[in-house]
């Protein structure tokens, strides 16, 4: 495990011994609400259902279709792609460390990981299931029914259902990334040209303003400067609010290097036209945040930019609870 | 002027026994109250499997629910009853979207049109003359930025199976939901999908029913309301295709139209004896 283990969250395993959700010194303890604490048997369950394809309406889609382990939870397609080939409007967010996130979705719409669960579930564009058909369903599967009386001690349900969604969830975690190891000591975890990009990142990228923290986001929703599309108001659709229009989600910069594409549309396919648009300084779009101007990045300094960017990812990413 | 000694004791006597006769009067007795919350459309029954005539328009029903919370009883003498509902506390977000443990105590009514419930327990209310009610049709404040997924199944704040009672894309509840179908191409048979979902702070609105009515002892009390879908969707042309889909945000005209509708929507029919089973 490269995960740099010491600051932990202690979480409850189903024997009521304690175990350790590991993460790294530099980040804050894994959150976990007092009403749904995490065990051993919640977060395989939780994995379990993640993975299974019944819970859309076809049987043709799951949690993980779009949120793949190898593109550290996101999806490479640049829109996702939901149950009889419906496509939505939006790119597939990385879930890693997801815990850490306030509020979920590219508009902040959810408010918990157990809420937001309903959302994919529902839309149909994505599962399109009705939550009613799904409790049957996995109800009369007898080893979810044994599952769930294990945990729960009730059935499914949509508290436990979602409960069980969220603590998984709450698992997907990484920070083994090599910046984490230069930022604890170790000079030569970054190449010269990353180091002189992190350097670009904090400084006239100006990247840092909003990609700040160990997650790489202040957590914020922004207007980074994209021509918009009409059918996506962004986090105005929650607000009401026009000032809100077009404003996403600063995504974590975390595993940029393998859970391409960006932005809320995915349509960008590489860092390089990522930081092309910065370097133009966006579109002057209508609401174009200020913070987004144009850098006049050398070759290099793009160069050294992508360097730095592709060090925030992961050797790998840990899912699930550590061994006992 | 001159009194016997008796005089005082006897004044004092009947004075007592006055407001002794008085005090019983107005010792009122809780009791039983309901609250039946029946739809109609122009006057007549809703039904889901009837064809309307909305504004020349033919619509049909498969979904009409309603949001009532902090329902108030105002007395004749001006005194305010809220009426309390089966306290849960569950998780929360503050305005400042922080996590917090969040206590709902108001009897929040999640009426099902479209399951034919009408009547919902209120609990034990003062007996005595009502000038009228209050409610709001939506969930206010912290109430309704709770976590629904975490509610418990038997309160009206959980999160339905059938149907969305809250957005499944946004926090928050769908305050009224009615949808159906209109008659697209004039020949008189609703063809096309109308889903109106009302939700969002800027579109609670509060209802007074200025009715008085008095509610009695010795017998369950239904004050009976009648809600008029067809106010409702009153200013909504449902032959405007653009007018069919609304789920607040992405149509806010029509949101608009139909929030300004609600107040007139209902109306205090009046105080009966309650015959019926009584839902949540």
């Amino acid at each position: 495990m490269l995960v740099l283990v010491s600051g932990c969250e202690l979480v409850a395993d189903e024997g009521h011994q304690l175990a350790l959700l590991d993460v790294p010194e530099s980040f804050d303890p894994i959150p976990v609400p007092s009403h749904n604490p995490t065990t051993r048997a919640k977060v395989e369950l939780g994995e379990r259902l993640f993975s299974d394809v019944r819970l859309s309406e076809n049987g043709s889609v799951s949690c993980a279709s779009c949120h793949l382990p190898e593109h550290a939870f996101a999806d490479p397609r640049p829109l996702s792609i939901g149950v009889h080939g419906r496509t939505g409007i939006r790119n597939s967010p990385t879930l890693v460390n997801i815990a850490y996130q306030n509020l979920l979705f590219w508009d902040g719409g959810a408010f918990t990981l157990e809420s937001q669960a309903l959302g994919p579930l529902e839309n149909p564009v994505e599962m399109d299931m009705n939550l009613g058909a799904l409790l049957d369903r996995i109800s009369s599967d007898a080893s979810y029914q044994a599952a769930f009386e294990d945990v729960f001690s009730q059935g499914v349900n949509v508290l436990t259902l979602t409960q069980a969604l969220g603590a998984f969830q709450r698992t997907i975690r990484s920070g083994g990334a090599p910046i984490d190891r230069y930022l604890s000591g170790q000079e030569d975890a970054l190449s010269a040209s990353a180091r002189r990009g992190l350097i670009l990142f904090e400084n006239k990228a100006d990247c840092a303003s909003c990609h700040s923290g160990f997650l790489f986001t202040d957590q914020t929703y922004q207007n980074n400067g994209l021509t918009f599309a009409a059918a996506d108001s962004g986090r105005a659709r929650i607000t009401l609010n026009s000032d809100d229009f077009a404003n996403f989600r600063v995504p974590t910069l975390r595993n940029v290097g393998i859970s391409a594409p960006f932005m809320h549309d995915g349509r960008f396919s590489s860092l390089e036209e990522v930081i092309n648009h910065y370097d133009r300084g966006g579109t002057n779009s209508r609401g174009q945040s200020e913070l987004v101007r144009s850098l006049q990045l050398s070759d290099m300094e793009k160069a050294d930019l992508k360097a730095f960017l592709l060090s925030l990812s992961d050797d790998f990413i840990l899912s699930g609870l550590p061994d006992a | 002027m001159k009194y016997s000694k008796f005089f005082l004791p006897a004044v004092l006597f009947v004075f007592l026994f006055i407001a002794g006769c008085d005090s019983d009067v107005m010792e009122d007795e809780e009791v039983m109250t309901t609250l039946r919350l029946q739809p109609v459309f122009s006057g007549q029954p809703l039904l889901m499997d009837q064809t309307y005539d909305h504004n020349g328009t033919a619509i049909s029903f498969d979904g009409a629910r309603i949001y009532l919370s902090e329902i108030t009883l105002i007395a004749e003498d001006g005194t305010e009853t809220l009426i309390e509902g089966p306290s849960i506390t569950v998780p929360a977000k503050d305005e400042n979207d922080a996590d917090v443990s969040h206590t709902v105590s108001n009897r929040v009514i999640l009426a099902k049109h479209d399951h034919g419930h009408e009547e919902y327990d209120l609990g034990m209310a003062m007996s005595g003359s009502y000038t009228g009610m209050r409610f709001k049709v939506g969930i206010d404040g912290q109430d309704n930025r709770v976590d629904a997924s975490q509610v418990p199944s038997n309160h009206a704040l959980a999160k339905q199976t059938d149907k969305n009672n809250h957005w499944n894309w946004a926090n928050g509840y769908i305050y009224l939901r009615v949808d159906g179908l209109a008659d697209s191409d004039g020949d008189g048979t609703p063809d096309a999908a109308f889903e109106t979902h009302l939700g969002k702070t800027t579109f609670l609105r509060e209802v007074e029913l200025n009715t008085a009515f008095e509610l009695t002892e010795g017998i369950t009390n239904q004050i009976h309301v009648m809600l008029d879908y067809a106010h409702l969707l009153h200013m909504v042309d449902l032959s405007d295709p653009l007018q069919l889909l609304c789920h607040t945000g992405d149509n806010i005209p029509v949101a608009q139209k139909v929030a300004g509708q609600i107040s007139g929507a209902f109306m205090l029919h009046g105080l009966h004896e309650s015959e019926h089973s009584h839902h949540d």
